[in-house]
């Protein structure tokens, strides 16, 4: 896919491309169709797992749910949870046949596996979904999708040079609610579009903690992966922890963010560029108190070269997450918690139960997945779509870090500051490489 | 928090030990305090530091100062943490001068990795050299990420070595030099990956090829087309795993003048099913004229499954041609690609698709047809669809005007409003129902008089629920209680057919208002005992608040069981509507229902209700009731309930009674639930 194809097309013709796509219905029966140019047996898409924790549970049983896919084998560094994805498997299909893999990299050497659904800590999605893709595997991975704007030009170019489907996590493509606000947006609705403001909550802080040893059946090293080795210290590791330091996790900017800057760059059709400009402020953890290293609040603007101006906010509590949109003759907005979907004129809400419009068959962003699997299509959210996205988060964690505002080339992918451009990219440990 | 240097001060012992009124500390201060950190230690300094950098920005003074404090901490005593951070640092703005300090770290196999941190993004040449020369005396991981730092620096200068280092022995260099050559993709790279084609080693395979195909994308970006597609082909070839064949052929496709379409087409008569997906995939993007007619016109060549794929692509070019080749297959014999073409022109189509789609529903017999063929007329845009399906609806036979009527009710078509009413006067039960159903959604109350014409000249009598339901969803559209309830009781009172008044009492109990209550409480004595009986029926099922009193005293006189026991249900019900009533009078209302309630499986029912309803100051009304053996065992699991709802209420009360519940209760889960609230109580 030619990254900048788009911007030869009228916004029409986009338009009507970008819809034609979404809608059209690439259910394909198992008993028409076979994988690498044999009808499998099974005929199911067979997965493996690459990270099962929290994260992973919890979106699991949407691809469970899926008649036409087979888990057989799991992997994640630690041994704990590698033995309850066993299990969890196991009395899923009602067998004992899930394997079970401390190193990932074996499960990817298996012939049998078509794709890989990656769940791990962020600072994995990139690689485990390189090395996935050199392997031959199609891919889910969770969002964020990679840890520096670098990995994620990687990841697109990778998954491009092997034919690789991938699907980003952002599920919000594949939510009633958000399909709504884009249409509404993209037909008009709220006029022409001025302003995007999107909020994510206050980040934590994470207090000191010191060194400890490594608790058995982790394998620390295959956690850090392609982390410059540090120490391990229970508080940077456990519950979740790790997203709130440079090294393992950007914070709810760009953990939480990229949700919402995907769900603009979709609606305003940027899935291949971005904003041009960067600019905030935020407010760092007391660091006599506390170790972690990622901003509480923040306040970040950014502008995309048409003038349209998005805010982001990083405050309030968790639920109180929103996108808006806000245009010279109204507004929509989504409500991420609850779902709900508010608008002035309020008349713009009527649409939302008119005829032949169909919001609420959005589609599945798995059944998406798997579609895009046997038809060799792009899913919702390609990798272009997704490093796009997470692009913008990340741009405003290096203007934050850097504590300036920054012009971004989005063709070259360059900042017109030298020290942010130097953080554009951040060795892996090796072996790790992308 | 904003950490200035001078915030560190009072954090750094050192400086903290020196002499009243320090200077705020410099950048070489805080760095030796930065030197010392380890997890768990404050990190006052770090912070400061990086708010230097920060400043540091645009003030090269300071940015020489806080670079060569920064090279300070890689040297002496630091701790591995410390030095990490210096190297984080130094990675955004370290010059040539920090250089020496961070090569120091390339002598260590344990600092490797942070010295390459600083070492990849480094602007300068120099930084290379670093590398080159400590990479002899490095082995395992840490010669691997000095060959992988140098392709991430897409370092030209190291090919020569590279290329030796991708025949050497230890394979994990090899692979790494092969990847870091890809990197670097100047021509000489491109030379030495080309040189590896000719002799590959098995362990290789997979990091040559992905070298190949960047070197092929290399060539590809300078220019030379040819020599690109020639690897690109070479890629295609049926030894290479179905991945890096698609990944070639996708390649190839962008490549070629004519967007790949007669490579497409290639593919398609070709053997590579593995390929075919991608290629049907290509047809969506095809800029040529006449591109949808020409693989429109292949669909006949292409298994079903990959039929079901070109209708995928051509719906995403979405032009006239796609869309006519689509509807063509509307009818195919198999069903999937049938199911797929209806289910697409869903989205691709408008109201010329109708006619094609509505046939579908009139015609087939298969139910996976039809239901796609319902759910794309549901999804067609534009009011001129839903004239179209209307339309259709109007020529189709019963079954199929019956489901048709669905998917104008789906699509909220108020128009098909007339269409519905004269529907629902039909002999057909079927098309009738699905126009009660309809009307139900979608008329109005001007519309209720036909409604209520319709109720009464009903044919079917198994149409009546249907019918009444859609008169009181009208109706309930009228704000007015009163005024919402008038056409109804207007015709209630010009009709004769008891079976009609029976149905408009039964319509009159959810409009409510007062005077459909005066209606009701007065048919309560009519002379027909079914008019009586669904009066008083009507009365039990009242939905709001405003018929209880009159519940409760017919319930009081009520000589036959079961319409007691109709209406007592009917009054609890009412007692438990709406949040806003005072509780006191709920309860009031309870105690009611109890002295009612003479027999015990009426009382049974009151006492459930009471316990189900959390109200509080429930248990006084149970007391009495524990004496009875017909009752006691269901009070005692009341008794559990209500002190569980409202531990802190009637505790003395509570005591005792959950005491006896306790000893009465036959459920071992009710006992211990019992004592374990007893003992909580105490």
């Amino acid at each position: 896919m030619n990254p900048h194809a788009t911007h030869t097309l009228s916004r029409r013709r986009f338009l009507r491309r970008a819809t034609a796509i979404a809608a059209a219905p690439m259910i394909v029966r198992g008993s028409t169709l076979g994988l690498n140019g044999a009808v499998a047996p099974s005929n199911r898409i067979t997965f493996g797992c690459i990270g099962i924790g929290n994260r992973a549970r919890h979106v699991m049983p949407s691809f469970l749910a899926q008649p036409d896919i087979v888990f057989t084998s799991v992997s994640d560094c630690r041994e704990d949870r590698l033995l309850s994805a066993k299990d969890l498997m196991d009395a899923h299909y009602g067998n004992r046949d899930c394997r079970k893999y401390a190193d990932f990299r074996e499960l990817l050497a298996r012939d049998d596996i078509d794709a890989v659904f990656i769940a791990t800590g962020d600072r994995w999605h990139s690689t485990a979904s390189i090395l996935a893709a050199r392997a031959g595997k199609d891919i889910y991975s969770e969002k964020p999708i990679s840890l520096h704007i670098g990995e994620g030009r990687a990841l697109v170019e990778t998954c491009r040079r092997h034919g690789t489907i991938y699907q980003g996590g952002t599920q919000r493509r594949s939510t009633a609610s958000y399909r709504f606000a884009m249409e509404m947006v993209r037909q008009g609705r709220i006029g022409q579009l001025r302003k995007v403001e999107i909020q994510v909550w206050t980040g934590p802080a994470i207090p000191h903690d010191r060194p400890a040893p490594v608790p058995a059946g982790w394998d620390y090293d295959m956690w850090l992966g392609p982390v410059q080795w540090r120490p391990f210290v229970p508080g940077r590791v456990n519950g979740g922890n790790w997203n709130y330091f440079w090294d393992t996790g950007e914070g709810p900017i760009v953990g939480m963010g990229c949700h919402y800057a995907d769900q603009m760059q979709w609606t305003l059709g940027r899935d291949h560029t971005g904003p041009v400009e960067f600019e905030g402020t935020c407010e760092w953890p007391d660091p006599a108190k506390f170790m972690s290293d990622t901003p509480l609040t923040a306040e970040i603007r950014c502008r995309y070269e048409d003038g349209i101006t998005a805010v982001m906010y990083s405050r309030g509590t968790f639920k109180e997450r929103y996108i808006r949109y806000i245009g010279d003759e109204g507004w929509i907005q989504v409500d991420d918690e609850t779902n709900a979907v508010t608008a002035e004129p309020r008349s713009i809400l009527d649409l939302r139960a008119t005829a032949g419009v169909g919001w609420d068959n959005a589609g599945d962003h798995v059944r998406n997945l798997l579609d895009s699997i046997r038809s060799r299509r792009p899913t919702i959210c390609h990798p272009e779509a997704a490093h796009r996205a997470q692009t913008i988060c990340q741009a405003i964690n290096i203007g934050l870090r850097l504590g300036r505002k920054l012009r971004w080339d989005p063709a070259a992918e360059r900042f017109d500051c030298e020290e942010a451009n130097r953080m554009i990219w951040r060795e892996p440990r090796a072996p790790w490489r992308v | 928090m904003r950490i200035h240097p001078a915030m560190v001060l009072c954090a750094l012992p050192l400086v903290a030990g020196a002499q009243s009124e320090p200077a705020p500390p410099g950048p070489a201060q805080i760095a030796s305090a930065v030197a010392r950190y380890e997890s768990g230690s404050g990190m006052e300094p770090l912070r400061a530091i990086e708010t230097l950098v920060r400043e540091s920005l645009g003030q090269p003074q300071l940015r020489d100062a806080l670079e060569a404090a920064l090279a300070a901490v890689l040297t002496g005593d630091s701790t591995f943490e410390a030095r990490r951070f210096a190297c984080q640092c130094l990675a955004i703005i370290g010059s040539e001068s920090s250089l020496p300090a961070i090569g120091g770290l390339l002598e260590n196999d344990e600092t490797v990795g942070i010295a390459c941190l600083a070492l990849a993004p480094h602007p300068s040449p120099k930084a290379s050299g670093l590398l080159l020369a400590a990479l002899e005396a490095r082995t395992g991981p840490a010669r691997a990420q000095i060959i992988n730092t140098l392709g991430d620096r897409r370092d030209a200068h190291s090919v020569p070595l590279l290329s030796k280092l991708a025949r050497d022995a230890d394979t994990a260099a090899a692979d790494a030099a092969i990847a870091a050559l890809a990197k670097i993709d100047t021509p000489p790279a491109r030379e030495a990956i080309g040189a590896l084609r000719q002799a590959p080693r098995p362990a290789l395979t997979a990091a040559l090829a992905e070298a190949s195909l960047r070197s092929a994308e290399g060539l590809a970006a300078s220019g030379d087309r040819k020599a690109a597609t020639a690897l690109f082909e070479d890629f295609c070839l049926p030894s290479r795993p179905a991945h890096l064949r698609r990944g070639a052929f996708a390649a190839l496709l962008r490549l070629d003048a004519d967007g790949g379409e007669q490579r497409i087409l290639d593919a398609l008569n070709g053997p590579d099913d593995a390929v075919k997906p991608v290629a049907i995939a290509g047809v969506a993007s095809l800029q040529s004229d006449g591109a949808s007619a020409r693989f429109a016109s292949k669909m006949a060549d292409l298994y079903p499954g990959q039929q079901i794929l070109m209708i995928g692509a051509l719906a995403s070019r979405g032009d006239g041609a796609a869309r006519d080749a689509i509807t063509a297959h509307i009818g195919n014999t198999n069903r999937d690609v049938a199911v797929a073409a209806i289910r697409t022109l869903g989205t691709l189509g408008d109201a010329s698709s109708v006619p094609a789609i509505a046939d579908v529903v009139i015609e087939s017999t298969d139910t996976e047809r039809i239901d796609a063929a319902l759910m794309s007329l549901g999804q067609l845009r534009g009011t001129a669809s839903t004239t179209a399906i209307l339309d259709a609806a109007t020529a189709a036979p019963p079954d199929a005007r019956a489901r048709l009527i669905g998917v104008l009710i789906a699509r909220r078509a108020t128009g098909a409003v007339p269409f519905l009413i004269q529907q629902a006067a039909q002999d057909n039960p079927r098309v009738a129902a699905s126009a009660f159903r309809g009307l139900a959604r979608l008329a109005e109350p001007k519309d209720l008089p036909a409604l209520l014409e319709l109720l009464v000249n009903l044919r079917h009598t198994a149409l009546e629920d249907d019918a009444c339901g859609a008169v009181v969803q009208v109706a309930r559209r009228i704000a007015n209680r009163d005024v919402r309830s008038e056409a109804i009781l207007a015709t209630y009172r010009k009709t004769g057919a008891v079976p009609v008044r029976c149905a408009l009492l039964r319509a009159l109990s959810q409009t409510a208002g007062t005077r459909a209550l005066d209606a009701v409480l007065a048919a309560l004595d009519d002379p027909d005992p079914r008019i009586r009986d669904a009066a008083s029926r009507a009365l039990a099922n009242w939905s709001d608040r405003s018929a209880a009193p009159a519940i409760l005293a017919r319930a009081g006189s009520a000589s036959d069981a079961t319409l007691r026991i109709l209406l007592l249900r009917g009054y609890i019900r009412l007692l438990g509507l709406g949040a806003e009533q005072p509780q006191k009078d709920v309860l009031a209302g309870y105690a009611l229902a109890l002295q009612l309630a003479s027999r015990p499986d009426e009382k049974r029912m009151v006492i459930a209700a009471l316990s189900a309803s959390g109200v509080p100051g429930a248990l006084p009304l149970l007391a009495p009731l524990l004496d009875d053996p017909a009752l006691q065992e269901e009070v005692a699991i009341a008794v559990v309930r209500i002190a569980r709802a409202n531990p802190g209420a009637d505790r003395e009360q509570a005591r005792s009674l959950l005491s006896r519940a306790a000893s009465i209760a036959k459920d071992p889960a009710q006992q211990r639930e019992a004592r374990e609230l007893l003992n909580k109580l105490k």
